[in-house]
Formats: structure tokens, C-alpha cells, sequence
């Protein structure tokens, strides 16, 4: 992975046709700006993981998963010493 | 009285107002918009989101509160506003996680983006978060790891 160091108002560019400023820094937050071409989609990565995880849960499940799942969740993890 | 066929559940009928409306749809299903929340007593406390446009597609869900007691429940203002909804911790809310089963002896839970559903208005939005602590795929049995398990019958 590439690392560069950046302040505000700084920026990149990646390619010919994508720029990146830094715009603020406030706190642990970034505020970021990106100029790109219109059809080049531009995902949060908390999107793009429960995208993937969506079309994953949307596929059938075996009755006995799901018999498992249940009755872990109907009584709290076991503890893990015993007395 | 509404009649559908599902994959999951055979002929299901419902009344209009059951209908939940996700606006947004679901990332992934983003021309999803109507579902129906499916419970049964058999199989608390999982409940279901079964699609009403597409028989094939149902998602299994878990309340947050038994996957993460102290699950940071504030809402950002984009799904505020989807769910008409003042405050960032709104009451009569319900919050939901898909959970997936892509391997089957390993299900884990989407607490990155649970589905956060308002009853009384009919209408529902996954809220994705912002926040690292939370996982997409959180292991279900991640308490189990390394450990017998418990007496078969």
C-alpha cells in the first residue's frame, strides 16, 4: 500500500482523470474531496461490505444452521469456566 | 387481504398495512422497496424479511440486542430522515441483523449495517455505520471457538 502524507487544502491525483483534496481535519475525522468521472462509482467501504454481505445472506439456508442459530441466540454464549 | 407465494414461507397472506416500505432498498437490492417482517413462535427470536416483489429473496434476521447489549444505537441523519424520525436515539424503533449462513457451521451477523425498521410508520432503512467496532460478518458463535461443545440429545 501506498502511504503519503497530506495536510489540509493538499491533495493527489490518481490517474489523468481523478483528483483528491483534502479539504479538513477535524478531530479523528477527515472531510475529503474527489473529483472523478461521472461513471466512475465512488463507495463508502462500509457499503461495498454489506453489499457483499447482503448478497450473501440472501441465499437459502440449511434448516439445521438455522436451528443452531436460534437456540444460540435463545440463551446468552456459555460461560467459559465452569464451576 | 394480500396473497404472495415465497420460497421460504409458501402462500403468505397479509394485510396492506404490513407492508414495509425500504425506500433506499437494501445495498445490493437497491430496487427492493416492499418487504414483509415474518415472525413466527417456532422459530424466535429470529424473525424474517421476506421480499413481497420477489418470491425467492428473504433475509434471516436477529435482534441487535442479543448480538451487542450495548449496540451504539444513533441513527445518522440520512436514515433519520428516511425513517421520519427527530432524534438520534429515537424510541419505537426496531433494530435488526441480516444474518448470513454462506457457511453454514460459521454464520455471522451484519452489525455494520443493521436494518432499522419503524413499525408504526411502515418504513425501514439499513443504517450503515460508521464505526469500526462493528463488523459486517460478526461471528455468531464466536463464543463457542476452541470449546467442547455442550451434551448432545
Amino acid at each position: 500500500m501506498l502511504v503519503i502524507r497530506r495536510r489540509a487544502g493538499e491533495g493527489f491525483l490518481i490517474g489523468d482523470s481523478v483528483e483528491v483534496e483534502i479539504l479538513e481535519i477535524e478531530g479523528n475525522q477527515v472531510k475529503i474531496g474527489i473529483q472523478a468521472p461521472r461513471e466512475m462509482p465512488i463507495l463508502r467501504k462500509e457499503i461495498v461490505a454489506t453489499r457483499e454481505t447482503n448478497l450473501d445472506s440472501a441465499q437459502g439456508v440449511e434448516e439445521k444452521a438455522l436451528e443452531a442459530a436460534m437456540k444460540r441466540l435463545r440463551q446468552p454464549p456459555p460461560a467459559p469456566e465452569q464451576d | 387481504m394480500r396473497v404472495i407465494e415465497t420460497a421460504r414461507f409458501g402462500t403468505v397472506r397479509y394485510s396492506e398495512g404490513e407492508e414495509i416500505r425500504f425506500p433506499a432498498g437494501l445495498p445490493g437490492f437497491e430496487n427492493e422497496h416492499r418487504f414483509l417482517l415474518i415472525e413466527a413462535a417456532a422459530s424466535v427470536p429470529l424473525k424474517f424479511l421476506q421480499s413481497v416483489e420477489t418470491r425467492d429473496l428473504s433475509f434471516v434476521l436477529a435482534p441487535v440486542e442479543l448480538l451487542a447489549p450495548h449496540y451504539d444505537r444513533k441513527l445518522p441523519r440520512g436514515d433519520r430522515e428516511t425513517l421520519g424520525v427527530e432524534s438520534e436515539g429515537a424510541a419505537g424503533l426496531e433494530w435488526l441483523a441480516i444474518l448470513c449462513f454462506a457457511r453454514p457451521e460459521e454464520p455471522t451477523a451484519n452489525l455494520l449495517g443493521p436494518l432499522v425498521i419503524r413499525r408504526e410508520a411502515a418504513l425501514g432503512v439499513q443504517s450503515i455505520r460508521e464505526d469500526a467496532r462493528y463488523s459486517a460478518r460478526q461471528p455468531l458463535f464466536a463464543a463457542a471457538v476452541g470449546e467442547e461443545p455442550a451434551l448432545c440429545s
